[in-house]
């Protein structure tokens, strides 16, 4: 009966270690190098004449103008309307 | 059984989508109903002034109680209105100022306890039975619409300086993107320099309007309940549109600098 179970055992430890052999690799090699390589011509664009913040900046200071009339209109409806509190009997 | 079932579903929807709808009001449709409310008001005003002439000349049974219903009448239309306003600035303030994470809560949570007793107030008008009692009752009404009239005059003001400080940031942006663009440019030419020489003269000018701004802020960041709101109000208003002109001024001048740059 213990040659069994010692014989059970056994074989359950080598079954484990002949498929943990064969599973795959858990990192895949790649076939190219990781560097890439670096270009041998550098490229240089034309110089710029106009700033390019400029047409941005523009399209700003016409919003800013947009909110400041907004700004110039007092919202009047937000003063308190005028009630009677007295009967007027004294 | 299933009949009964359904009417009740159907009547939870019902009083639900009223309550949602109510909740959801913008602050335009509680201002069109506050006007529909004060025009109501004012109709009765005149009603209410001919029925105290007469009790008043004939101090009578009939004229008295003609005058106490004039009275009611007039006192329940003026809580109409009155929550009108109260609900249309409590709208207004959270609408402008993102009221979850403000620090203005405060006020939203005032002008809540005064709808509170505005509700309140809207149930015991019908009861009063005396010229005496309309009158107490017209006194608390008085105290308690001051409060609510003084947030209302606060609420104007944070809002008019909250948008003048937005302006102010947004123009700062554009100063420091000026100031950069100027920076970069190394020519040495008539029109850099005079570029650079209104920049900075416009910079001090934008200092000059930060301090009125700030100070105007901290006219409305120092007062106590029983302070006249309404005059700092008017005076918050004068600097602000003293500002205005001010950035209005700064912007064409940054706009006169950036097409001089083209």
């Amino acid at each position: 009966m213990i040659f069994l179970t010692v014989a059970f055992i056994s074989g359950v430890v080598i079954l484990i270690l002949f498929f943990q052999k064969r599973l795959p690799e858990t990192s895949i090699n790649l076939p190219f190098p990781k560097s890439s390589p670096t270009p041998t011509i550098v490229l240089s664009g034309p110089a710029l004449t106009i700033a390019p913040q400029l047409p941005g900046l523009n399209d700003d200071l016409t919003a800013i103008e947009q909110d400041l009339e907004k700004m110039k209109k007092e919202d009047v409806r937000l003063v308190p309307p005028t009630f009677i509190f007295n009967l007027g009997l004294k | 059984m299933k009949k009964a079932a359904l009417f009740f579903t159907l009547l939870f929807f019902l009083f639900f989508a009223k309550t949602a709808s109510a909740a959801d009001k913008s602050n335009d449709e509680l201002y069109q109903e506050l006007l529909q409310n004060y025009r109501r008001y004012q109709g009765l005003v005149e009603p209410f002034n001919i029925q105290r002439s007469r009790h008043l000349t004939y101090q009578s049974v009939a004229t008295q109680a003609d005058f106490l219903d004039a009275a009611k009448n007039l006192a329940s239309a003026e809580v109409e209105a009155i929550i009108s306003y109260t609900s249309f600035i409590r709208t207004y303030l959270a609408q402008a100022t993102q009221i979850l994470n403000y620090k203005e809560n405060y006020l939203y949570v005032m002008l809540d306890d005064e709808l509170v007793y505005l509700s309140s107030a809207k149930s015991n008008v019908g009861s009063l039975s005396s010229l005496s009692d309309t009158q107490s009752f017209l006194d608390e009404l008085s105290s308690h619409y001051k409060k609510i009239s003084q947030i209302g005059y606060q609420v104007k003001s944070l809002v008019e300086i909250g948008s003048a400080e937005k302006t102010l940031e947004n123009i700062k942006i554009e100063t420091g993107k000026i100031e950069n663009l100027l920076g970069e440019i190394k020519e040495e030419d008539a029109k850099i320099y005079a570029a650079k020489e209104k920049f900075s003269s416009l910079k001090k000018e934008l200092q000059t309007v930060e301090e009125l701004i700030n100070k105007a802020g901290n006219k409305l960041k120092n007062t106590s309940k029983d302070s006249n709101f309404e005059g700092i109000s008017k005076g918050i208003r004068e600097s602000v549109d003293q500002s205005i002109t001010a950035f209005g001024s700064i912007v064409s001048g940054y706009q006169n600098i950036v097409s001089s740059l083209k």
